[in-house]
C-alpha cells in the first residue's frame, strides 16, 4: 500500500514558479508569496524550476527566504524542488538545494563553473584578481553543491549496493571493493556525456583520496591547534608534504609551474573536508543507512549489542571506511561539474546524486521508502517468496570494509 | 543566458541539515524496510513500484 507523504510529494497548491533568469526581480516577485505560504502552515513548499540560471546571490537570497523560521523559531518549511524543463547554472544549484529534488523526465540540468561578465579594460592586476576570484568561487560552489547533495548521493550508494554481488559474479571478481563496484554500476547507467564527467571525477578522486589520507596523519596536530591560522598552516603543510611524498611521485609537482595553483585548490578542499564537520556527517550516514551494508554475521553481532550507543559505534566502525572513498569521489565529482559545460539528463542527474527522483521512472527513491507499507495479504505472499530469494548477503560475499 | 558572476560567495559549511525529527523518521523508514527485506532493496523497490502502479490503475478507473 502506498500512503502518500506530503514531505515528498509535489503540491501545486503550495508552489512557487521560478521561470526565466534568476535575479533580484524574481526574488522581489516571489517574496510575498513565500511569506504567505510560510504563514499559512509549515507544510513543504514546492519550487518548480524552468530557468537558464542567473545570479548566485539572488539564488542564495531566495533559498534564505525559503528557509526562514518564524518568531516562534518553528522548524522551517521543507523545500521540494522540481525541474520541469531546464535548470541551468544557478538554477541547477537551486534544484540541488531542495530537501527533496525531483526532475521531470525530459528535463535538462546544466552545471558549469562560475562566470564573470566584464566589459572593462583588463590589466595584469585586474585579470590576476579575477582569475583568483573565479578559482576560489568555483571551489566554494563545488563544496557547497557537494554538501547539499551528499545525503542523496549516500543513499544512491546504499541503494546501488544491491547490484554489487551480481556485478562481482558477472566480472568473476569476488573481491571487487564496494567503491569499485559502485563506480561500475553507476557508469553503466550514465549517458556517454555524463560518463565523461564521471571519468574526470574518478581521476580527481584518486588524488583526493590520497590527499585526505595523507592529511589524516596531521589530524592530531590539528585538533591541538589553538587558532584558525594554525589549523590552516597545518593544512598547507600537509598538502606540501603530500606533493613531495611518494604518494604523488607519479605526477611530481613543480611549484613554479602550476604547483602553487594546485596548492590553493587543494587548500580549499582540505580545509572544508577537515573543518566542515565531515566526521559527524559520515557518522550520521553510517547510523542512518548503515544497516543496509551488513552481512549476516555483522547483523547478528549488532543485534546482540544491547546498548544503543555501542550499537551505533559498531555501525560507524563497519560503514565509515566504506563511505570515506565515496565522499572523496562525490567531492571530486562536484568539482568536475564546475569545469566546462556539463549538461545532464534527468536520469544522469539522478545517478550522480543531484536529484532524488525522476517522475515516472522506476528508480529507487526515498519517497517510496517512506510511503510503502505492505498489507497483510501481500506480506504473506512475499514471505513465501522470501524463502527463495536471499535478502541478506551470506558471509564471505562481502568485501572487507574500505577496499 | 546563464550568467553566474564571480562574486565571491561567503565561505560556508551551511547546508540544509535535516532536523532531528526528519533524521529520526528516515532512520525509522530504513529500519522498517530493513526488518522486512534485509539488504535486498531490489525486492523492496519491485514491490513498492508494483504497489504504486496498482494505486495508479485504481485512480484511472
Amino acid at each position: 500500500m502506498i500512503t502518500p507523504n506530503k514531505d515528498f510529494r509535489l503540491n501545486p497548491s503550495r508552489a512557487l514558479y521560478v521561470t526565466g533568469e534568476l535575479n533580484d526581480d524574481i526574488v522581489a516577485r516571489l517574496t510575498p508569496k513565500i511569506l504567505a505560504l510560510q504563514s499559512q502552515n509549515r507544510d513543504p513548499i514546492c519550487v518548480y524550476i524552468n530557468s537558464p540560471g542567473g545570479s548566485p546571490a539572488s539564488t542564495e537570497a531566495l533559498l534564505n527566504l525559503l528557509r526562514l523560521s518564524d518568531q516562534d523559531s518553528t522548524e522551517p518549511c521543507r523545500i521540494i524542488t522540481a525541474v520541469t524543463v531546464q535548470a541551468a547554472s544557478a538554477a541547477a544549484d537551486l534544484l540541488a538545494s531542495g530537501d527533496y529534488a525531483i526532475a521531470f523526465p525530459k528535463s535538462k540540468i546544466l552545471h558549469h563553473g562560475v562566470r564573470q561578465l566584464s566589459g572593462r579594460e583588463s590589466t595584469f592586476e585586474s585579470t590576476a584578481r579575477l582569475n583568483e576570484a573565479l578559482r576560489i568561487s568555483n571551489s566554494i560552489y563545488a563544496m557547497r553543491l557537494a554538501q547539499r547533495s551528499e545525503d542523496r548521493f549516500t543513499f544512491r550508494f546504499y541503494s546501488a549496493r544491491d547490484e554489487f554481488a551480481e556485478l562481482r559474479k558477472r566480472k568473476n571478481e569476488p573481491a571487487l571493493g564496494d567503491y569499485e563496484c559502485f563506480v561500475e554500476v553507476v557508469k553503466e547507467k550514465l549517458s556517454p556525456d555524463a560518463g565523461k564527467i564521471f571519468d574526470k571525477a574518478l581521476k580527481r578522486a584518486e588524488r583526493y583520496k590520497a590527499l585526505f589520507a595523507s592529511a589524516a596523519s596531521s589530524s592530531d596536530l590539528m585538533s591541538k591547534a589553538e587558532t584558525t591560522q594554525q589549523v590552516q598552516a597545518l593544512i598547507i603543510k600537509a598538502i606540501v608534504d603530500f606533493e613531495v611524498s611518494s604518494a604523488n611521485s607519479a605526477s611530481p609537482t613543480d611549484f613554479r609551474f602550476g604547483g602553487m595553483r594546485q596548492l590553493v585548490d587543494d587548500f580549499y578542499i582540505l580545509n572544508e573536508y577537515l573543518t566542515g564537520n565531515t566526521d559527524q556527517r559520515l557518522e550520521r550516514w553510517c547510523t542512518t543507512f548503515g544497516r543496509l551494508a551488513l552481512t549476516r554475521e555483522q547483523e547478528a553481532e549488532i543485534d546482540g549489542i544491547t546498548d544503543e550507543t555501542e550499537r551505533s559505534k559498531k555501525l560507524v566502525e563497519i560503514n565509515k571506511p566504506i563511505l570515506q572513498p565515496m565522499l572523496a569521489f562525490f567531492i571530486a565529482m562536484c568539482h568536475a561539474l564546475q569545469e566546462g559545460e556539463n549538461e545532464l539528463s534527468a536520469t544522469d542527474a539522478y545517478w550522480l546524486g543531484l536529484v532524488d527522483e525522476v517522475v515516472g521512472e522506476e528508480l529507487w527513491n526515498l519517497r517510496l521508502l517512506y510511503e510503502f507499507e505492505e498489507d497483510e495479504e501481500e506480506k504473506a505472499e512475499s514471505d513465501g517468496k522470501e524463502n527463495t530469494e536471499t535478502p541478506v548477503p551470506e558471509s564471505g560475499t562481502e568485501v572487507p570494509a574500505g577496499t | 543566458m546563464s550568467a553566474q558572476t564571480a562574486q565571491r560567495p561567503t565561505e560556508s559549511t551551511e547546508r540544509a541539515n535535516p532536523s532531528s525529527r526528519q533524521e529520526k523518521e528516515l532512520r525509522d523508514a530504513v529500519e522498517r524496510v530493513y526488518r522486512r527485506y534485509g539488504t535486498n532493496l531490489t525486492a523492496f523497490y519491485r514491490d513498492a513500484h508494483r504497489e504504486a502502479q496498482k494505486e495508479q490503475e485504481k485512480k484511472v478507473r
